[in-house]
């Protein structure tokens, strides 16, 4: 089973889902995630207890756990650069197959694919990711399934929501239907088919940097 | 004279110039968005595509998402 989890590092991640996907015990996942959670938080939690068995990011440092798993070979993994990772979710949920982008031509992650000259430039074929369950996490949602996220927690959130097959939503507040400007929905409800205001939430941070107060 | 991670961003930052839009990678490049010179005007992006950010917050001005 292939699973997309939104978010970007620990901020915005679907902290409830990731806990109940440990409790089912479900094993030999794919997840499609832009990174890897760290060593006992997020993601983390699931190479715990062996329960992914490839990952499809961007970037997974932060994570001792997941070195040891890539290198001995218990872990498969396939990398993208960011932002096209991005699209390729994004043209997932659009219906588009495949597109063209100059990141990573000339390079590995160009090895095998379509390359073709528009413009005078050379781009690389990428094509669409899609997957039978999204766990994304918004802000606040509707029981129509209407989200809204905030500030980076809108990373991967979105596009995740709309390329998978089944997406489930946790919100920190479950507000009543009618509640959001529609002008101002981020995910309409059209892409979410189950929603539930998570129990509590951590919001761990991966790197705290603050700056002194010069008196 | 051994350069610290704040002396080369500091430098970074003399390539600034007022209306530039900067993309800030992670790491020491990030330390730039505090010695944006005074009066300057620049729009800093971060890693995950947002423009309009500024300096480090000071603590107990964290807002974790």
């Amino acid at each position: 089973m292939t699973i997309m989890s939104g978010g970007f590092g620990l901020c915005g991640i679907a902290e409830n889902l990731i806990l109940a996907i440990r409790a089912s015990g479900v094993k030999g996942l794919t997840f499609i995630s832009n990174n890897a959670g760290v060593d006992g938080f997020g993601l983390g939690m699931l190479l715990e207890t062996r329960q992914i068995s490839k990952m499809i990011s961007s970037y997974v440092g932060e994570n001792k756990l997941f070195e040891q798993m890539f290198l001995s070979g218990e872990l498969k993994l396939e990398f993208n650069p960011q932002g096209t990772l991005a699209e390729r979710i994004r043209a997932g949920g659009a219906g588009i197959p495949a597109f063209f982008t100059k990141t990573g031509y000339g390079t590995l992650v160009a090895e095998g694919k379509e390359c073709r000259e528009f413009d005078g430039e050379m781009y690389v074929m990428e094509t669409a990711l899609k997957a039978d369950l999204a766990i994304v996490k918004a802000w606040k949602g509707d029981a129509e399934g209407n989200l809204l996220y905030r500030k980076t927690s809108r990373n991967f959130n979105p596009m995740m929501a709309a390329a998978a097959q089944i997406t489930v939503a946790e919100v920190e507040e479950l507000v009543p239907v009618g509640s959001f400007d529609p002008d101002n929905i981020h995910t309409p409800g059209i892409y979410v088919d189950r929603i539930l205001q998570g129990a509590a939430y951590e919001k761990r941070i991966e790197q705290r940097t603050t700056r002194k107060k010069v008196a | 004279m051994v350069w610290s991670r704040d002396d080369l961003a500091k430098r970074a930052a003399q390539e600034l110039r007022d209306g530039y839009y900067v993309n800030l990678g992670i790491g020491i490049p990030t330390l730039v968005a505090n010695f944006i010179p005074a009066g300057m005007e620049v729009t800093l992006q971060s890693e995950n595509g947002m423009l309009g950010i500024g300096p480090f917050p000071y603590e107990g001005r964290k807002t974790p998402t």
